[in-house]
This record gives C-alpha cells, structure tokens and sequence, in this order.
C-alpha cells in the first residue's frame, strides 16, 4: 500500500459544526419583538394592578449576562426602541433609561456571577429604569403621584422581574453560543 | 465554547454609550425628528400588536366561552327579560321625549345640539409602562382624529386622546393618576360637581365635593362640561364609597368607572361635539 493510500484518520474526527452567530442575533432580535408585543397586548387583557414585568429589558439583560455588556447595550436600544413607538412617553426616552440601566448593571460583570446576583441586577436595572422614566415625565410636567406610581406600579413590577430573569436566562441560553476561534481554542 | 473572547464580549467602549445616551436626552427633550422616526415605528408595528390582541383576545373569548358554557343558558333568559322591561321603557321614553319637545318648543328653548360625530377605533395594546394607564388605538390623524378629543365606550368615559399619529392615537386612560375630569353627581336631591382623578388602580377618586352637598352610594357621576374638553353628560361611573368627615373642607367619594376598563376592545373618539365653539379655554379640571 502507498502512502497516499493510508487513509487521515484526523480528518474523520467528528467536527463541531459552526453555528452562526447571526442566527443568534436574529433570535433575540425576535425574541425582543415578541416581548414587547407581549408587554403591550397582553397587559391589555391583566387587571391594572396585577404586576407587570419590564419583559424587554429581561430579554436585554439576560443576553447581556450571556454574552457581554457590548450585545446587552446593543440589545436594549433595539428593544428600547421598539417599545418607545409602542409608548406614550416622549420618544427617546426608554432608550435613555435602558441605556442607562443596562450599563450600570451588566458593564463590568459584577452581576452576572450567579443566578441570585443577576435576579438582583434585573431589579436594579428595572429600578433605574422606571424611576428615570418617572423623574423625566415630571421634568416635562407630567403630576405622578410617587407613592401610587412606586407602590402599584414600580415595586410589584421589580418582584416580577427578579422572579423573571431566571427564566428567561435560560431560555436564551439554549440559543447558539457564537463558534469557537481555533486559534484560541475552547474550553 | 470560548467565554470572553467573543467580539460581543467586549464591553461597548464608554465614549460611545455616552454618545447614544447624550442623543437619546437630546431626543427626549427636542422632539422633532423623533416624532418622524416614531411615526414610522407606529405605523409598522401597529398591524402586529393589532394581531397580536386579536389572537389573544379570541383565545380569551374562547376560553371564557368554554367556562361558562353553563351560566348561558340563565343568563340568556335575565337578558330577555332585561330586552322586555328596555323595551316597555323605551316606550315610555319616547312618550317623555315628545312631551319634552313640547314642553322646550313651549319654552321658547332652543334644541340641545347633538352628541356629535364619532370615530370607532380598536384598541392595539396598552403603555409598555405600569405606571401609565394609556392605550394604543387603531386610529389616527388620517381619520381624523386630535389631541384631548374625547374616547368612550357605550357605557361611559374611557378617557382622552393625548398622542396621535398618521394611524395611531395615544389614549390616556381616566384611571390614570395624571387624568383628572370635571364631574357632577346625578342626584335629585345634588347637582354637586367635583374632580374625578385616577388612582393607577380600577378605581377614580371624585374629589372637592362640597360639605353640604348631599352624596349617596349607587350615584351616577356624569361630565359637567365646565371642563372643556369632555361634553357634558358622559357618564363616568358610580359612586361605590363616600367619605364625609367634619373636619375636613371637602368630602370625597370612590366611584366605579362606567366603561369596563380591563375589557376594552371597541371605543369611540368623539371628533365633534355640541360642546365645540362653546367652552372656552381654561375650564376647571379636565385634564
């Protein structure tokens, strides 16, 4: 037998196939749409002091504990701006807030550690984001009234959103991790 | 699987964050081009979100359907019996409106103008926010519609428009704590008149009602007009509770709104009114 007839046993190596990370970002892209159409028409049919959870700003927050804060903040405007055309607060500021809320919380990690920590990140995110909202409604002359607004809108919606998390983490978990570098190798 | 070498592990560099933030502030406080982007949202999401409360709407209705198969059938015959006894009013009512016209034509007063003309719209989907209690409907400036116009059901005052765009209009629900509207208890024995205001919750606070003014439980509260923006005569709900304490300069009263606010579907938005022309600026509380 010649050399060129040994067969490569390296080459029949089961490979991994490369998923691509677009299709992940699709799927949250997705998942952000569906969100706020859930967070706007389903809270049609809720009683309106059942809680109501910041259910883009989970969507944003899990897949920034996933995957960096660079695809969390990325995530947030797009979802911000999905729900400032579904809102009736000024355009621009949901972005504002969830800017602001989703560097605060994933930017340097200190959050994402375990399972406890990023529950509580969510309600500090949700808590950021609503009591800006608040603050600038009352800049441009809108009356809240803090103890109604705090105590059946913004406290019941920070539970749900801390019970929330969880849940959502793992679902986008199941979506493809972006495709090893073989330069860098895995883990 | 690498964890933080991916590219979108990278933290988003601080210059630009606080770039996109410094243009979204700059947004928030100029509307202009803001209001253009947003507009184009609307009109692209509005067909979604309209399916969406479809859908969910229609599973609701079927489930509901499903669960109350066995409460039809007797409710089926109180509301025969509710279509007889309208139907004996109605025609008493019709006797008291001929009588009335004769009575004004003997009077010398001129006809109460109509109600005006109304717009039907469908509702979208409600504030993404908890704390605001507003409404998306499927209707626009295209079809005429304006800021503070009226919005109600056939049972009474859902609230005003505060927001429209080409397709779309912002509804602020009167349940809402930044809602307040003229009202006036209908009682034979009290025309007074007070600030509904919501609460954020099912429930609005009729408020300033004067100490000697006679108010009881099951009242209906209706517009007074002096606003100037609602017309008079919506009826806004019911009196469930009143509060009457001596030491206080006004007495105030839980109402129950008239229109069924957690089930909306079809509203009207008055886009004329007998009011228009009439009630200046500057009205007492509508808001």
């Amino acid at each position: 037998m010649g050399i060129a007839n040994i067969p490569n046993l390296g080459s029949l190596a089961p490979v991994r196939p490369r998923r691509s990370p677009l299709r992940a970002l699709l799927a949250v892209g997705l998942l952000l749409l569906v969100a706020a159409l859930f967070q706007t028409s389903v809270a049609l049919y809720l009683p309106a002091t059942a809680p109501r959870p910041d259910l883009v700003l989970l969507v944003a927050l899990a897949w920034g504990f996933l995957r960096g804060s660079g695809e969390g903040f990325l995530a947030a405007m797009v979802g911000a701006l999905l729900l400032d055309c579904m809102g009736s607060t000024p355009f621009g500021l949901q972005v504002l807030a969830f800017g602001l809320a989703v560097l605060v919380v994933s930017g340097d990690g200190r959050f994402s550690t375990s399972a406890a920590r990023r529950s509580v990140g969510a309600a500090v995110a949700a808590a950021i984001v609503h009591l800006l909202i608040l603050a600038v409604l009352q800049m441009r002359g809108w009356e809240p009234l803090w103890p109604v607004v705090l105590v059946r809108g913004t406290l019941p919606a920070l539970v749900a959103d801390a019970a929330l998390l969880p849940v959502v983490y793992a679902l986008l978990r199941r979506l493809p991790e972006p495709a090893a570098d073989p330069l860098l190798g895995g883990d | 699987m690498i964890r933080g070498r991916a590219l979108g592990r990278r933290p988003v560099p601080l210059w630009l964050s606080l770039g996109v933030l410094t243009l979204a502030a700059l947004v928030v406080f100029l509307p202009g081009p803001g209001r253009q982007v947003e507009a184009v949202g609307s009109r692209l999401l509005a067909p979604l979100q309209a399916g969406v409360s479809q859908v969910i709407g229609q599973v609701l209705g079927a489930v509901e359907l499903v669960q109350r198969a066995g409460q039809l059938r007797e409710q089926n015959r109180i509301y025969r019996e509710e279509v007889d006894r309208l139907q004996a009013e109605m025609v008493r009512l019709r006797e008291l409106e001929l009588e009335n016209h004769d009575l004004r034509n003997l009077l010398g007063l001129r006809q109460q103008e109509p109600p005006g003309e109304m717009v039907a719209v469908r509702v979208l989907a409600r504030d993404p926010l908890p704390f605001v209690q507003a409404l998306t409907v499927d209707g626009g400036s295209d079809q005429g519609l304006r800021e503070d116009q009226p919005v109600l059901t056939w049972r009474g005052l859902v609230g005003r428009i505060v927001e429209v765009q080409p397709t779309t209009a912002r509804v602020l629900l009167v349940t809402d704590a930044n809602s307040s509207v003229s009202g006036r208890i209908q009682n034979p024995d009290s025309r007074a008149t007070g600030i509904v205001r919501g609460r954020n919750d099912d429930w609005l606070l009729m408020q300033y009602i004067g100490q000697q003014e006679v108010v009881q439980t099951g009242d209906l509260v209706i517009t007074s007009g002096l606003g100037g923006v609602f017309p008079e005569g919506m009826p806004i709900g019911k009196i469930v509770q009143v509060r009457h304490r001596p030491q206080d300069l006004f007495q105030e009263a839980l109402v129950e709104p008239a229109a069924r606010l957690g089930h909306l579907e079809r509203l009207y938005v008055l886009t004329t009114t007998g009011a228009e022309g009439r009630v200046g600026a500057g009205g007492d509380g509508d808001r």
